[in-house]
Protein backbone atom coordinates (compact mmCIF):
# COMPACT_ATOMS: atom_id res chain seq x y z
CA UNK A 1 0.00 0.00 0.00
CA UNK A 2 3.02 2.28 0.73
CA UNK A 3 4.72 1.70 -1.91
CA UNK A 4 2.04 2.12 -4.33
CA UNK A 5 1.53 5.61 -2.83
CA UNK A 6 5.29 6.46 -3.21
CA UNK A 7 4.84 5.65 -6.62
CA UNK A 8 2.23 7.53 -7.55
CA UNK A 9 3.73 10.60 -5.54
CA UNK A 10 6.91 9.34 -8.14
CA UNK A 11 4.56 9.74 -11.30
CA UNK A 12 3.34 13.05 -10.21
CA UNK A 13 6.26 14.73 -9.48
CA UNK A 14 7.90 13.61 -12.86
CA UNK A 15 4.22 15.04 -14.53
CA UNK A 16 4.85 18.76 -12.94
CA UNK A 17 8.62 18.72 -13.55
CA UNK A 18 8.41 17.96 -17.12
CA UNK A 19 4.60 20.51 -17.65
CA UNK A 20 7.42 23.26 -15.49
CA UNK A 21 10.19 22.76 -17.91
CA UNK A 22 7.87 22.77 -21.27
CA UNK A 23 6.33 26.08 -19.40
CA UNK A 24 9.82 28.23 -18.67
CA UNK A 25 10.95 26.90 -22.45
CA UNK A 26 7.84 28.92 -23.66
CA UNK A 27 8.39 31.92 -21.58
CA UNK A 28 10.33 34.26 -24.15
CA UNK A 29 11.24 36.91 -21.42
CA UNK A 30 11.72 36.65 -17.97
CA UNK A 31 13.06 39.71 -15.98
CA UNK A 32 16.63 39.36 -14.91
CA UNK A 33 16.88 35.79 -16.03
CA UNK A 34 18.21 35.01 -18.97
CA UNK A 35 17.12 31.58 -20.60
CA UNK A 36 19.16 29.50 -22.82
CA UNK A 37 17.60 27.03 -25.20
CA UNK A 38 21.36 25.21 -25.38
CA UNK A 39 21.87 22.88 -22.93
CA UNK A 40 25.39 22.30 -20.97
CA UNK A 41 25.94 18.89 -21.08
CA UNK A 42 28.57 19.03 -18.66
CA UNK A 43 25.90 20.64 -16.09
CA UNK A 44 22.82 18.48 -16.99
CA UNK A 45 24.96 15.21 -16.31
CA UNK A 46 26.50 17.21 -12.76
CA UNK A 47 22.61 17.25 -12.02
CA UNK A 48 21.50 13.79 -12.54
CA UNK A 49 24.71 12.59 -10.67
CA UNK A 50 23.93 14.85 -7.66
CA UNK A 51 20.44 13.53 -8.01
CA UNK A 52 21.32 10.06 -8.17
CA UNK A 53 23.89 10.56 -5.39
CA UNK A 54 21.25 12.07 -3.39
CA UNK A 55 18.84 9.22 -3.77
CA UNK A 56 21.69 6.95 -2.90
CA UNK A 57 22.32 8.24 0.52
CA UNK A 58 18.80 9.30 1.80
CA UNK A 59 17.58 5.74 0.76
CA UNK A 60 19.87 2.98 0.25
CA UNK A 61 22.33 4.25 2.14
CA UNK A 62 20.10 5.72 5.53
CA UNK A 63 17.99 2.06 5.32
CA UNK A 64 21.51 -0.24 5.72
CA UNK A 65 22.77 2.28 8.38
CA UNK A 66 18.80 1.56 10.19
CA UNK A 67 19.20 -1.99 9.51
CA UNK A 68 22.86 -1.86 11.13
CA UNK A 69 21.46 -0.11 14.10
CA UNK A 70 18.85 -1.89 14.83
CA UNK A 71 20.81 -5.22 14.73
CA UNK A 72 23.50 -3.97 17.10
CA UNK A 73 20.69 -2.71 19.31
CA UNK A 74 18.72 -6.06 19.77
CA UNK A 75 22.55 -8.17 19.95
CA UNK A 76 23.81 -5.01 22.60
CA UNK A 77 20.63 -5.68 24.63
CA UNK A 78 21.45 -9.53 24.83
CA UNK A 79 25.02 -8.43 26.64
CA UNK A 80 23.51 -6.12 29.18
CA UNK A 81 21.53 -8.96 29.94
CA UNK A 82 24.29 -11.63 30.66
CA UNK A 83 25.88 -8.33 32.81
CA UNK A 84 23.25 -7.78 34.87
CA UNK A 85 22.58 -11.97 35.25
CA UNK A 86 26.50 -11.85 36.65
CA UNK A 87 25.86 -8.74 38.66
CA UNK A 88 22.68 -9.74 40.91
CA UNK A 89 24.24 -13.45 40.74
CA UNK A 90 27.35 -11.54 42.56
CA UNK A 91 24.75 -9.89 44.99
CA UNK A 92 23.45 -13.22 45.91
CA UNK A 93 27.48 -14.76 46.23
CA UNK A 94 28.74 -11.60 48.46
CA UNK A 95 26.32 -13.52 51.12
CA UNK A 96 28.82 -16.11 51.46
CA UNK A 97 26.17 -18.66 51.07
CA UNK A 98 24.87 -19.51 47.38
CA UNK A 99 22.72 -22.69 45.97
CA UNK A 100 25.03 -25.08 44.08
CA UNK A 101 22.00 -25.76 41.45
CA UNK A 102 21.85 -21.89 41.14
CA UNK A 103 25.37 -21.05 40.49
CA UNK A 104 25.80 -23.50 38.18
CA UNK A 105 22.35 -22.72 36.19
CA UNK A 106 23.68 -18.85 36.00
CA UNK A 107 27.39 -20.22 34.49
CA UNK A 108 25.01 -22.01 31.84
CA UNK A 109 22.97 -18.96 30.95
CA UNK A 110 26.20 -16.75 30.54
CA UNK A 111 27.85 -19.35 28.52
CA UNK A 112 24.63 -20.07 26.17
CA UNK A 113 24.35 -16.38 25.92
CA UNK A 114 27.70 -16.03 24.46
CA UNK A 115 27.28 -18.34 22.27
CA UNK A 116 23.72 -17.23 21.34
CA UNK A 117 25.29 -13.32 20.21
CA UNK A 118 27.64 -14.86 18.18
CA UNK A 119 25.25 -16.98 15.90
CA UNK A 120 23.14 -13.20 15.72
CA UNK A 121 26.74 -11.69 14.74
CA UNK A 122 27.18 -14.05 12.14
CA UNK A 123 23.62 -13.86 11.18
CA UNK A 124 23.71 -9.94 11.14
CA UNK A 125 27.18 -10.91 8.81
CA UNK A 126 28.50 -8.73 12.05
CA UNK A 127 32.47 -9.45 12.43
CA UNK A 128 32.93 -10.66 16.03
CA UNK A 129 36.49 -11.59 17.88
CA UNK A 130 37.47 -15.01 18.97
CA UNK A 131 39.70 -13.85 21.84
CA UNK A 132 36.69 -11.85 23.64
CA UNK A 133 34.64 -14.84 23.19
CA UNK A 134 37.23 -16.60 24.53
CA UNK A 135 38.00 -14.48 27.25
CA UNK A 136 34.37 -14.25 28.89
CA UNK A 137 33.79 -17.88 28.27
CA UNK A 138 37.76 -18.55 30.35
CA UNK A 139 36.23 -16.43 33.08
CA UNK A 140 32.67 -17.98 33.57
CA UNK A 141 34.24 -21.67 33.66
CA UNK A 142 36.66 -20.59 35.84
CA UNK A 143 34.31 -18.48 38.61
CA UNK A 144 31.99 -21.35 37.97
CA UNK A 145 34.95 -24.19 39.33
CA UNK A 146 35.50 -21.81 42.50
CA UNK A 147 31.92 -21.99 43.15
CA UNK A 148 30.65 -25.41 42.49
CA UNK A 149 34.27 -27.54 42.33
CA UNK A 150 33.11 -28.95 46.07
CA UNK A 151 35.86 -31.02 47.90
CA UNK A 152 35.62 -34.77 48.02
CA UNK A 153 35.99 -36.68 50.29
CA UNK A 154 39.73 -37.34 51.97
CA UNK A 155 40.80 -34.36 50.14
CA UNK A 156 42.72 -32.58 52.34
CA UNK A 157 42.80 -29.29 49.31
CA UNK A 158 39.62 -27.13 48.89
CA UNK A 159 38.19 -26.62 52.13
CA UNK A 160 37.06 -23.19 51.01
CA UNK A 161 33.80 -24.51 50.17
CA UNK A 162 31.52 -26.59 52.05
CA UNK A 163 28.38 -28.15 50.87
CA UNK A 164 25.47 -28.77 52.48
CA UNK A 165 21.49 -29.38 51.65
CA UNK A 166 22.63 -28.38 48.22
CA UNK A 167 23.60 -24.78 49.97
CA UNK A 168 27.47 -23.75 49.40
CA UNK A 169 29.24 -21.85 51.98
CA UNK A 170 32.10 -19.77 50.72
CA UNK A 171 35.44 -19.10 53.11
CA UNK A 172 36.27 -15.42 53.05
CA UNK A 173 39.30 -16.15 51.33
CA UNK A 174 37.47 -17.90 48.67
CA UNK A 175 35.34 -14.84 48.46
CA UNK A 176 38.39 -12.62 46.96
CA UNK A 177 39.11 -15.26 44.18
CA UNK A 178 35.65 -15.13 43.19
CA UNK A 179 35.13 -11.09 43.02
CA UNK A 180 38.47 -11.02 41.27
CA UNK A 181 37.24 -13.52 38.97
CA UNK A 182 33.68 -11.63 38.65
CA UNK A 183 35.33 -8.08 38.10
CA UNK A 184 37.35 -9.87 35.55
CA UNK A 185 34.02 -11.35 34.09
CA UNK A 186 32.18 -8.25 33.65
CA UNK A 187 35.48 -6.05 32.41
CA UNK A 188 35.23 -8.80 29.40
CA UNK A 189 31.80 -8.48 29.11
CA UNK A 190 32.05 -4.46 28.61
CA UNK A 191 35.09 -4.76 26.38
CA UNK A 192 32.30 -7.06 24.13
CA UNK A 193 29.72 -4.79 24.19
CA UNK A 194 32.25 -1.78 22.78
CA UNK A 195 33.54 -4.48 19.98
CA UNK A 196 30.07 -4.69 18.71
CA UNK A 197 29.33 -0.77 19.39
CA UNK A 198 32.69 -0.41 17.19
CA UNK A 199 30.94 -2.68 14.42
CA UNK B 1 28.98 -50.16 16.20
CA UNK B 2 26.21 -50.33 17.64
CA UNK B 3 25.27 -47.48 20.96
CA UNK B 4 23.38 -46.62 23.61
CA UNK B 5 22.81 -43.35 24.77
CA UNK B 6 22.52 -41.90 28.11
CA UNK B 7 21.14 -38.46 28.33
CA UNK B 8 21.51 -37.16 31.61
CA UNK B 9 18.35 -34.86 31.26
CA UNK B 10 16.23 -38.05 31.74
CA UNK B 11 18.50 -38.77 35.26
CA UNK B 12 18.26 -34.92 36.27
CA UNK B 13 17.07 -32.16 34.74
CA UNK B 14 19.20 -29.91 38.00
CA UNK B 15 22.29 -31.64 38.35
CA UNK B 16 23.52 -31.24 42.05
CA UNK B 17 26.29 -31.87 44.27
CA UNK B 18 29.19 -34.18 44.65
CA UNK B 19 27.82 -36.72 47.26
CA UNK B 20 24.45 -38.11 47.97
CA UNK B 21 25.06 -36.74 51.45
CA UNK B 22 25.03 -33.84 49.98
CA UNK B 23 22.13 -33.62 48.27
CA UNK B 24 18.83 -31.83 48.61
CA UNK B 25 15.81 -34.31 50.72
CA UNK B 26 14.53 -36.28 47.59
CA UNK B 27 16.21 -34.18 44.93
CA UNK B 28 18.06 -37.39 44.16
CA UNK B 29 20.03 -35.51 42.05
CA UNK B 30 24.25 -35.77 42.64
CA UNK B 31 26.81 -37.26 40.46
CA UNK B 32 27.53 -39.95 43.05
CA UNK B 33 24.10 -41.24 42.20
CA UNK B 34 24.24 -40.81 38.67
CA UNK B 35 27.43 -42.69 38.58
CA UNK B 36 26.12 -45.84 40.65
CA UNK B 37 22.50 -45.53 39.20
CA UNK B 38 22.83 -44.94 35.63
CA UNK B 39 26.72 -44.20 33.81
CA UNK B 40 28.63 -47.10 35.96
CA UNK B 41 26.31 -49.96 35.00
CA UNK B 42 25.86 -48.86 31.37
CA UNK B 43 28.84 -48.47 30.55
CA UNK B 44 29.46 -52.03 31.84
CA UNK B 45 26.78 -53.55 29.75
CA UNK B 46 28.41 -51.35 26.64
CA UNK B 47 31.57 -52.79 27.48
CA UNK B 48 30.18 -56.32 27.49
CA UNK B 49 28.38 -55.98 24.65
CA UNK B 50 31.10 -54.41 22.31
CA UNK B 51 28.82 -51.10 21.99
CA UNK B 52 29.74 -47.68 21.77
CA UNK B 53 28.46 -45.73 24.54
CA UNK B 54 27.06 -41.83 23.72
CA UNK B 55 26.25 -39.71 26.77
CA UNK B 56 24.30 -36.73 26.05
CA UNK B 57 24.43 -33.64 28.51
CA UNK B 58 22.22 -31.04 26.92
CA UNK B 59 18.55 -29.77 28.18
CA UNK B 60 19.93 -30.08 31.98
CA UNK B 61 19.72 -26.20 34.07
CA UNK B 62 23.93 -26.58 34.15
CA UNK B 63 26.17 -28.73 35.87
CA UNK B 64 28.31 -27.78 39.00
CA UNK B 65 31.83 -29.09 38.50
CA UNK B 66 31.89 -31.40 41.50
CA UNK B 67 28.87 -33.08 39.64
CA UNK B 68 30.75 -34.15 36.21
CA UNK B 69 33.75 -34.54 38.11
CA UNK B 70 32.74 -37.04 40.25
CA UNK B 71 30.32 -38.97 37.61
CA UNK B 72 33.14 -39.36 35.42
CA UNK B 73 36.28 -39.24 37.34
CA UNK B 74 34.79 -41.03 40.09
CA UNK B 75 34.48 -43.46 36.99
CA UNK B 76 38.53 -43.92 37.66
CA UNK B 77 39.21 -43.15 41.34
CA UNK B 78 35.63 -44.98 43.01
CA UNK B 79 35.09 -47.94 40.34
CA UNK B 80 38.94 -48.52 39.61
CA UNK B 81 38.05 -48.12 35.71
CA UNK B 82 40.42 -48.35 33.05
CA UNK B 83 40.84 -44.61 31.60
CA UNK B 84 41.72 -45.89 28.07
CA UNK B 85 38.78 -48.20 27.96
CA UNK B 86 36.67 -45.38 29.84
CA UNK B 87 37.88 -43.11 26.33
CA UNK B 88 37.35 -45.45 23.82
CA UNK B 89 33.65 -46.51 24.85
CA UNK B 90 32.34 -43.24 25.64
CA UNK B 91 31.43 -40.26 23.03
CA UNK B 92 30.01 -37.04 24.89
CA UNK B 93 27.76 -34.97 23.18
CA UNK B 94 27.04 -30.87 23.57
CA UNK B 95 25.59 -28.48 21.26
CA UNK B 96 24.93 -25.99 24.08
CA UNK B 97 28.22 -26.39 26.18
CA UNK B 98 30.34 -28.09 23.80
CA UNK B 99 33.23 -26.78 26.36
CA UNK B 100 32.18 -29.44 29.16
CA UNK B 101 33.49 -32.15 26.91
CA UNK B 102 36.81 -30.85 27.40
CA UNK B 103 35.92 -30.53 31.08
CA UNK B 104 34.78 -33.89 31.30
CA UNK B 105 37.89 -35.34 29.55
CA UNK B 106 40.27 -33.35 32.30
CA UNK B 107 38.63 -35.49 34.88
CA UNK B 108 39.53 -38.42 33.32
CA UNK B 109 42.89 -37.70 32.82
CA UNK B 110 43.03 -36.26 36.09
CA UNK B 111 41.63 -39.17 38.05
CA UNK B 112 43.83 -41.59 35.60
CA UNK B 113 47.13 -39.51 36.67
CA UNK B 114 46.35 -39.69 40.13
CA UNK B 115 45.61 -43.11 40.38
CA UNK B 116 49.05 -44.61 38.57
CA UNK B 117 50.91 -41.54 40.89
Amino acid sequence: MGKAKDNVLWIVVCIITFFLGVFIANIKSLQYFVIDEKVDIVAATSIIATFIIAWYVGTILEKRNQGNRTQKELILKRTEDAFKVVEEFMIKVNTGTISLQEAASVFKRINVAVTRINEALRYAALPSDASLNTNIVTDSRALKDLLTDTPRTGSSANSSLQVQNGIVTISPDRMIEIESKCDSLKQNILFFQLFINKC
Amino acid sequence: MDSIVIKIRDFTKAPGPRYIKEEVRDANNSGERFRDSSLYPTLLKVITESKKLIIDLDGTEGYGTSFLEESFGGLIREKGMDYKIIKDTIELISKEEPYLIDDINKYLSDADGKSKG
